[in-house]
């Protein structure tokens, strides 16, 4: 009934061993290979998570391009605690080395044993949290890309018009915690959005999945205080008052994170560790305040040639001010349609048919909200019958919704004990992607 | 400077350089050289030869440079035990150190070090380290005491270490709690009988208390500790519940689960009418749901755990149906285990939805998924029956969109509808039997058989529709063939009189010719039935089937209650398999049925049937049928040998399949099988039928013979009888129909695509269209797209060599001019006997041209066969 690794291996995307750790002896290390070729064997459509090898399992996940791999001999292990784990000490080995590559991993490999010495006991996990770590852990980090803050001098910090615009540079999130002489403190609120449309136009599904991520490079910070808004409620009995109330169904929290003003004030408190943590993940299903982003009127008909005519038009139901960006409409087209001439309302968009997933992609790198976006497509599919109309199923969009919430969720404040002088540590940046947006023709 | 310069490959001496530099004086440059060390230590390099040295820089202050030369020890201990013994003065000294670092350092890694003389210096160490004052070296310790019991059992009991570990949970740090339990455990489970793990409310409470403060990895060895307790009373259980469910709501999700599980395991001690049920039933159901929004690898497996919670409680997911709908970028094993939660969870109330749902996923593109999706309605038809009729009308749906696929699967699912609700959809029959000819996969081939030999009564040709499978019945699967059997047997006990020859004809094709020894032993058993008491057979065979059960892939309830108290560990990924009599397949329950009915209604009967003299199998069934050995002897050193089928197979494809032998069954009555030990071998192939024969066999056919009196007459065997008439039916011809060529490289699709392009783009190039066709999926060579056409000539009279030498000349040459190939060109032709003449060598010799030798026996090698062919086709047409 108890979880524990026996080995625990990290291989490069070619299968090299990059650090192996035998725990408690239970097999050799002739696995490793006996791994990979079962990995790299994998049809696609196995569940890649648990393998087995005689009595040894196998649990494996991938980050960063490498193969982060347990081994464990008892089926009582628990799979979550592995792949658990393993994220974690993905998570650990990003904040100590900074990045995460084939290249970090082996320049820094005394140090990654170290962690592990620390981490796993006999099999047993001990901890994994870096604030406990750092009293350990001797050996200095070596980072491939030095961090320094002429990567922010870049950034049009003036004429921007909203304390939200200024972007910090995506190199001043990843770089190892030891080496934090410059400071800084990131809270991204990432949101992901999945969204099903029926053919008539009613929303049959809409769920936000999201999440509050803190990255950390203050030394000397002893307590943070996120102010969320204060008409956040949970779960759907709780609504308070009236007005626009933000409300989620489900939360959870760090176990650092302590909740005694949460409750009056919507404060998260907590004393931040080095590197990145997910202080706070949250969930709501159907009620959304605001309308989906995107809908989508398409028209499918035959034309007397025998091609098949799609027009498209896409509406954007965004505010006006906000935009989406990287928008990918993706349409599944009939078996054997050959090629593709299409009608597009500006020159930045792209049409392409893809044959091997049997689909045409529009890309829209841009479109704000309240336009409205149309198309034509028309394609040839020889033998085109009525059955094949009906194969053009499902439309699915890929987007990305930059500073903007699905849930209304807005960061109030970010506070932080001691007071730190200077104004531009503390960034904040929210963001919503789509997991999975159908809408259904 | 970086440390991976270490991973350069070693070059020879490089062992002799490393320990120049580990016994040097400074410092910087042994804790290099131990870095290197390791470095190749990683990579499976042998560097064991260096133990001595590196041991040698142990004893250093320097905390890292101490970790890495523990870091060598523990991998090379084992192999050197002599020298392992060096260390421990050192390791001893170490666990006295006032750095509680080093102590905590030096116990941890003597217990790593897996050698039975090391064991007796370490009890005094770890003894004085389980009671050290720095809680980080006593959780060390604790973890060690497991360590040293799995070298040495007998010396932690003798030594008294257990009792101290039992100590340390009461200990005043969690972590050291948490370790200590997860120690206890594992000793534990090595001894089952022994009370070390005896939870009292005592214990209970202070690991409740524990739970609270420790790390998450220690809150989960607490609560899978807790799941193994069992309480007083539901009062108890409560109280343990109410202290577990805040564990619900962490970010942790391997903490959750555990938490789940305790909760499940509790609950069933609670009364259900109590309110504080429902809350906890209320409770569960948020942290499963965010459980899915992990990353896939997670989800698979919380699905897989929620799978198991569903069968067990399905209340508590009842109202979350909408979360287990499929996303489109789910991987292909996430969207099967979703699709099978959600029928779990399909009820009255919800049906619809859930259908709708589902006739979405069969429109969709994967395969495999559309399949599980159609095969899901059917599921939903069984399990709830008001939704039985929506089901069918459904499935009809998916039928007319004549996706292959589909309707294949369609008519699958509608079997098993038809097995739960006899005689209530016979209606949609009509349509099934329209969609016949599409059928090539096994199970829906054998799906329909059944279907048709069910409700032969019905159908009116159902005797011709059984008897046009039967045709290449040696070419089906077993599946399909013991359907068939057992359909034609059901046919001809509701229609006699007109099936008495198909029946005949199958028992004999069944018993005779098949190597099945299941295909056999039906045969027999059926036809021993059928001879014996015609009245008993109808009893046996056409009785009452029990009702599909609803849902034969639950799992046994024994298995889930075990399954249940393993959530979240790697069990419930597997879901051992349910026991093996609950099977899905038809042909063992079939076979079940025939046996059970038997004895049931007649036991002398059944030992008659059952017990009777089988006839002895033939010597060696995988023998080369002796005349295809003297062909193949010929060909002895060529591919065909390689392949043991004679060159002609290659060539004839299917024509070139003879009928075997069938003993010619006398009689209008049905005879007891003989002992046909003597026909099982003449399985020789059989020369062909002359012209003369096969005209005389349509002739009788004409003047109203059946297919058994002309072959008692010619003494031929009815199957050859029945093909030759066939045939005759079909093509109005007995004479041998054209073979039908080597098969094709390219499709009629990939045609068309050439013809297309090559049309509308004269200038296309073979490299272009190869590419174009490889994006179709069909890999050619350029040479197959051929660039151009040579000159034609027509032939007059009949061709010899002198004639192909005149064509080549008049031809040949021009050709090659005019198609400007210029030098690097090979010249084709096939082995046929004018091309091969003497003249012609002669010829082809004195032109000096270059001939690609052909080897014998290889039409396929031909491009220009392919065009031929469509030439023939267009002609034909």
């Amino acid at each position: 009934m108890m979880t524990m690794i026996s080995q625990l291996f990290i291989l490069s995307s070619k299968g090299d061993h990059l650090i192996y750790k035998d725990f408690r002896g239970e097999a050799g290390n002739d696995v490793i290979n006996v791994f990979y070729e079962k990995v790299t064997a994998l049809p696609g459509d196995q569940p890649p998570v648990v393998m087995s090898h005689r009595d040894l399992h196998f649990v494996h996940v991938r980050q960063g391009g490498l193969y982060w791999v347990a081994t464990t001999t008892s089926a009582g292990s628990s799979p979550f605690t592995i792949i658990d784990f393993l994220n974690r000490l993905a998570a650990l080995v990003t904040d100590y080395c900074g990045s995460l590559s084939e290249k970090s991993v082996q320049m820094n490999f005394a140090l990654i044993y170290e962690l592990l010495d620390e981490v796993v006991d006999y099999g047993y996990i001990q901890t994994t949290s870096s604030d406990v770590l750092k009293n350990f852990i001797q050996t200095e980090a070596v980072s491939s890309r030095p961090f320094s803050l002429f990567d922010l001098s870049n950034v049009g910090l003036f004429g921007a018009e909203t304390q939200q615009s200024k972007v910090a540079p995506s190199s001043a999130a990843t770089r190892p915690i030891q080496s934090s002489r410059d400071q800084g403190v990131f809270v991204d609120v990432i949101e992901r959005l999945s969204v099903i449309i029926g053919s008539n136009g009613a929303v049959m599904k809409a769920d936000v999945e999201g999440e509050i991520k803190v990255k950390c490079y203050m030394l000397n910070c002893s307590e943070m205080r996120i102010g969320l808004n204060e008409e956040f409620s949970i779960g759907r009995s709780t609504l308070r008052g009236y007005g626009a109330a933000v409300h989620v169904d489900e939360c959870r929290f760090h176990q650092a994170v302590k909740l005694d003003e949460f409750d009056d004030h919507r404060i998260l408190k907590l004393c931040p560790s080095q590197g990145e943590q997910t202080v706070m993940q949250y969930q709501l299903s159907d009620n959304l305040p605001s309308p989906p982003p995107f809908r989508l009127f398409p028209t499918i008909e035959r034309d007397n040639r025998g091609r098949l005519l799609i027009y498209m038009k896409l509406r954007c139901d965004l505010p006006p001010k906000s935009a989406a960006i990287n928008v990918s409409v993706s349409v599944p087209v009939p078996k054997g349609c050959v090629s593709l001439s299409q009608e597009l309302s500006s020159p930045e968009q792209r049409c392409e048919l893809k044959p091997q997933s049997r689909s045409l992609v529009w890309t829209v790198p841009r479109c704000s909200g309240g336009t409205q976006l149309s198309a034509v497509f028309k394609l040839d599919v020889p033998g085109l019958s009525s059955a094949s109309m009906l194969e053009v199923g499902p439309v699915g969009l890929t987007f990305e919704l930059p500073k903007l919430t699905s849930t209304g969720l807005q960061i109030r404040f970010l506070r932080l004990t001691p007071v730190q002088p200077g104004p531009s540590q503390r960034w904040v940046r929210y963001v919503t992607h789509s997991d999975s947006y159908i809408i259904r023709v | 400077m970086t440390d991976s310069k270490y991973f350069t490959t070693t070059k020879k001496g490089e062992i002799f350089e490393l320990k120049a530099e580990l016994n040097s004086d400074k410092k910087e440059k042994k804790k290099e050289a131990v870095k290197k060390v390791i470095a190749s230590m990683t990579v499976g390099k042998d560097v064991s030869a260096l133990f001595p040295d590196v041991v040698n820089c142990m004893q250093t202050d320097n905390l890292e440079l101490k970790k890495l030369v523990y870091l060598y020890l523990m991998n090379y201990a084992k192999s050197q035990p002599d020298m392992a013994i060096m260390a421990v003065n050192t390791f001893v000294k170490d666990c006295e150190d006032p750095n509680p670092l080093i102590r905590a350092l030096a116990v941890r890694t003597m217990g790593c070090i897996r050698v039975d003389k090391i064991t007796e210096y370490l009890c005094e160490p770890l003894r004085k380290c389980l009671k050290d004052e720095d809680p980080y070296v006593r959780k060390t310790a604790a973890v060690c005491v497991a360590k040293l019991h799995d070298i040495n059992a007998q010396l932690v009991e003798d030594q008294g270490f257990l009792d101290t570990l039992k100590d340390l949970i009461s200990d005043s740090n969690p972590m050291v709690v948490a370790n200590a339990v997860a120690a206890l455990s594992e000793i534990a489970e090595s001894h089952p009988n022994s009370n070390l793990m005896d939870l009292n409310p005592q214990t209970m409470n202070k690991l409740l208390t524990a739970l609270n403060e420790c790390t998450e990895w220690g809150q989960i060895f607490i609560l899978d500790c807790l799941a193994n307790y069992t309480p007083r009373d539901d009062r108890e259980s409560q109280s343990i519940c109410e202290r577990v469910t805040p564990r619900l709501s962490h970010a942790n999700s391997a903490v959750v689960l555990s938490a789940v599980k305790v909760l499940m395991k509790f609950m069933e001690m609670l009364p259900k009418d109590l309110d504080y049920y429902g809350t906890l039933l209320k409770k569960l159901a948020p942290p499963l749901v965010t459980l899915l929004s992990a990353e896939p690898e997670l989800q698979y497996v919380a699905l897989r755990n929620i799978n198991l919670i569903v069968q067990r409680r399905p209340e508590i997911l009842k109202h979350e149906m909408k979360v287990f709908y499929v996303k489109y970028n789910d991987p292909i094993y996430v969207k099967l285990e979703k699709l099978d939660i959600m029928i779990r969870l399909a009820s009255q109330a919800n049906i619809a939805q859930v259908l709708a749902e589902l006739k979405e996923y069969a429109t969709e593109v994967d395969v495999d998924f559309v399949r599980k999706a159609v095969r899901a309605i059917g599921r939903c038809a069984i399990k709830v029956e008001q939704s039985a009729e929506r089901c069918v009308s459904t499935l009809l749906d998916l039928i007319q969109t004549k996706v292959n696929y589909v309707v294949q699967e369609a008519i699958v699912v509608i079997k098993d509808i038809f097995r739960k609700y006899p005689n209530k959809y016979e209606s949609v029959i009509a349509t099934l039997c329209e969609n016949l000819d599409s059928l090539d996969e096994p199970e829906a081939r054998a799906a329909m058989i059944w279907i048709v030999g069910e409700y032969a009564e019905r159908i009116d040709n159902a005797d011709e529709l059984l008897e046009s499978f039967l045709e290449g019945f040696h070419d089906e699967s077993t599946q399909v063939q013991l359907q068939l059997l057992t359909a034609i047997v059901k046919l001809f006990l509701k229609k006699p009189t007109e099936t008495q020859e198909l029946v005949q004809q199958v028992l004999s094709l069944a018993t005779q010719d098949s190597d099945n020894p299941d295909l056999r032993d039906r045969g027999y058993i059926y036809w021993r039935l059928l001879s014996t008491d015609p009245v008993a057979a109808k009893e046996v065979v056409l009785a009452e089937k029990p009702l599909i059960s609803e849902e034969t892939d639950l799992i046994e309830p024994t298995l889930l209650e075990e399954l249940i108290c393993h959530i979240g560990t790697l069990a419930s990924v597997y879901h051992k398999p349910p026991s093996a009599f609950d099977s899905d397949n038809p042909d063992l329950r079939d076979r079940g049925y025939i046996y059970w009915r038997l004895l049931s209604t007649d036991p002398v009967a059944a030992k008659e049937v059952v017990l009777a003299e089988k006839p002895l199998i033939s010597e060696e069934t995988d023998l080369i049928e002796p005349t295809l050995l003297e062909e193949l002897i010929c060909h002895i050193g060529t591919l065909a040998s390689v392949y043991h089928k004679p060159p002609s197979a290659f060539v004839e494809g299917n024509h070139g399949v003879q009928h075997k032998g069938l003993p010619g069954s006398a009689g209008s009555h049905l005879s007891t099988p003989k002992q046909p030990a003597s026909n099982i071998s003449t399985m020789g192939k059989t020369k062909e039928l002359s012209t003369d024969i096969r005209d005389k066999i349509v002739d009788l056919h004409k003047a109203g013979m059946g297919y058994k009196r002309i072959g008692k007459q010619l003494g031929e065997k009815i199957s050859t009888v029945g093909a030759v008439i066939r045939k005759w039916k079909k093509h109005h011809t007995t004479a041998n129909l054209p073979r039908s060529g080597p098969p094709h490289k390219i499709l009629p699709r990939g045609v068309s695509l050439i013809m297309r392009t090559v049309r509308n783009h004269p200038k296309t190039t073979r490299g272009e269209l190869m590419n174009q066709l490889k994006a179709a999926g069909t890999t050619v060579t350029k040479e197959t797209v051929a660039k151009g056409t040579e000159h034609l000539h027509r032939i007059e009279g009949r061709m010899d060599g002198a004639m192909y030498c005149g064509i080549l000349d008049q031809h040949f040459l021009p050709s090659v001019r005019e198609l400007k190939m210029g030098q690097g060109w090979v010249f084709q032709h096939n082995n046929d006997p004018k091309h091969t003449a003497k003249a012609t060598k002669e010829w082809l010799k004195k032109k000096h041209i270059k001939v690609l030798e052909w080897p014998s026996q290889s039409p396929n090698l031909n491009p220009i066969g392919n065009l031929w062919r469509e030439l023939k086709i267009r002609v034909a047409r």
